[in-house]
């Protein structure tokens, strides 16, 4: 593709706007991806109060927030605090025989305390650092989190997401505490 | 009813036996048995009611990450060296720096059983031929179950949300408590507190860390200070 005729060496316009067109075609679509891949992009909005309804489930679903912190460290907090709240187990992690028949009983008894023992520990572990902690609707959470996922990448891009929420404006709503 | 059985057998069977080396320590000493201080052995002695058990970790230096399960001293709440309110435990271990990693809890079923005071905990010496007196050992939140009544001495604490009082508080001995008429004569200090810092949540259960101690052990947020030095502690 020429953008200048070769014998008389007049300037195509028609392919030139062509190329350009795909061109800028090109960069919106990089920059499309660029914008979808940034994990801190699309966060939710939690300057509006969740509702009343909401709130019974703000056990499960929250955010943190503290003022005056970095995304970096709000970033590293999340992280250290992340570790104490996986590979979570119940029982005394190194039962005796008998203990291992009851482990068993117990897991399949307790198994779903186990994400609530993983909120207890991410909890109490930010609130330490001094981290509020605010309810958000399910929805807002779902968005926030929506790339939970044992992938790595995608697990390291909700952390930032998060970190993003923690350090960025004071959510709506009260400071829940631990 | 089978839930309660299970909870029983569950706190019979499964409570770990003390891993004990080959000079049989350690060794928690029961109720009626004959107590004598060997001069290479180190004993620790606590007071404590409403625990199910509490964990001690041999650690030596400042830094707990490598804290191995062999280094662990399980004590079993319910053998007291002598019943009461509270009751009192004796252990004897070899002896070192002892780290409090936490206290056993009831919810075998229901939870994770162990609090780790994984987040800030207290440390002190356990010296070869005699007892080290730690005190008592309060559990709070079973006092107030939860906060929701006064604690066994009256006071009423808020725990959740509480960054100081936490569920386990340590009442270091003053050297004027009483002891069973076993121990009596026999060589006892009170035990020297010391702030210690992180413990691995090796068992990966419930994390917390334990209360302030005045002149010992302090927070400002995360950050474990050491109050005598005002170092902090990783």
């Amino acid at each position: 593709m020429a953008w200048f005729d070769p014998q008389s060496g007049k300037p195509r316009l028609r392919e030139a706007a062509k190329t350009i067109w795909i061109v800028a075609a090109f960069l919106a679509a990089s920059g499309a991806q660029a914008q979808e891949a940034s994990p801190v992009a699309d966060l939710p909005d939690l300057s509006v109060a969740p509702s009343a309804g909401d709130a019974k489930d703000f056990d499960k679903y929250f955010v943190f927030h503290r003022p005056a912190t970095s995304l970096d460290t709000a970033r590293d907090d999340l992280a250290e605090c992340g570790a104490y709240a996986s590979g979570l187990t119940l029982g005394t992690g190194q039962p005796q025989l008998g203990g291992m028949m009851l482990a068993g009983i117990a897991g399949a008894i307790a198994s779903g305390n186990r994400a609530s023992l993983r909120r207890v520990n991410w909890r109490r572990c930010m609130f330490f650092k001094g981290y509020g902690r605010y309810g958000v609707a399910r929805a807002a959470w779902q968005k926030l989190n929506s790339a939970n996922t044992v992938d790595e990448a995608a697990a390291h891009a909700v952390l930032l997401r998060q970190a993003a929420v923690a350090s960025g404006p004071v959510p709506a709503g009260k400071d829940l505490g631990e | 009813m089978i839930r309660t059985v299970l909870v029983l057998l569950a706190l019979v069977l499964a409570t770990p036996a003390l891993a004990q080396d080959k000079t049989g320590l350690p060794h928690q000493y029961r109720s009626g048995e004959a107590v004598t201080v060997a001069p290479d052995t180190a004993y620790i002695l606590f007071r404590a009611s409403l625990i199910y058990g509490f964990r001690f970790a041999r650690i030596e230096g400042e830094v707990a990450d490598d804290v191995d399960r062999a280094d662990f001293v399980d004590v079993a709440g319910w053998r007291p060296v002598e019943k009461g309110e509270p009751g009192t435990y004796l252990i004897a271990v070899r002896p070192g720096t002892y780290w409090l990693y936490g206290e056993k809890t009831k919810d075998y079923l229901e939870g994770p059983f162990l609090n780790c005071l994984c987040m800030g905990t207290l440390r002190f010496e356990a010296r070869a031929g005699t007892i080290t007196d730690l005190g008592r050992i309060r559990n709070l939140a079973r006092e107030t179950r939860d906060g929701k009544r006064p604690d066994a001495r009256g006071e009423t604490r808020v725990l959740l949300g509480n960054r100081d009082i936490r569920a386990i508080l340590i009442e270091p001995a003053t050297g004027g408590e009483p002891v069973p008429a076993m121990l009596a004569g026999l060589p006892r200090v009170a035990a020297a507190y010391r702030a210690a810092g992180r413990l691995p949540n090796v068992d990966g259960t419930m994390i917390d860390r334990v209360s302030t101690m005045s002149g010992v052990i302090a927070y400002d947020r995360d950050r474990i200070i050491d109050v005598p030095t005002g170092r902090v502690l990783r």
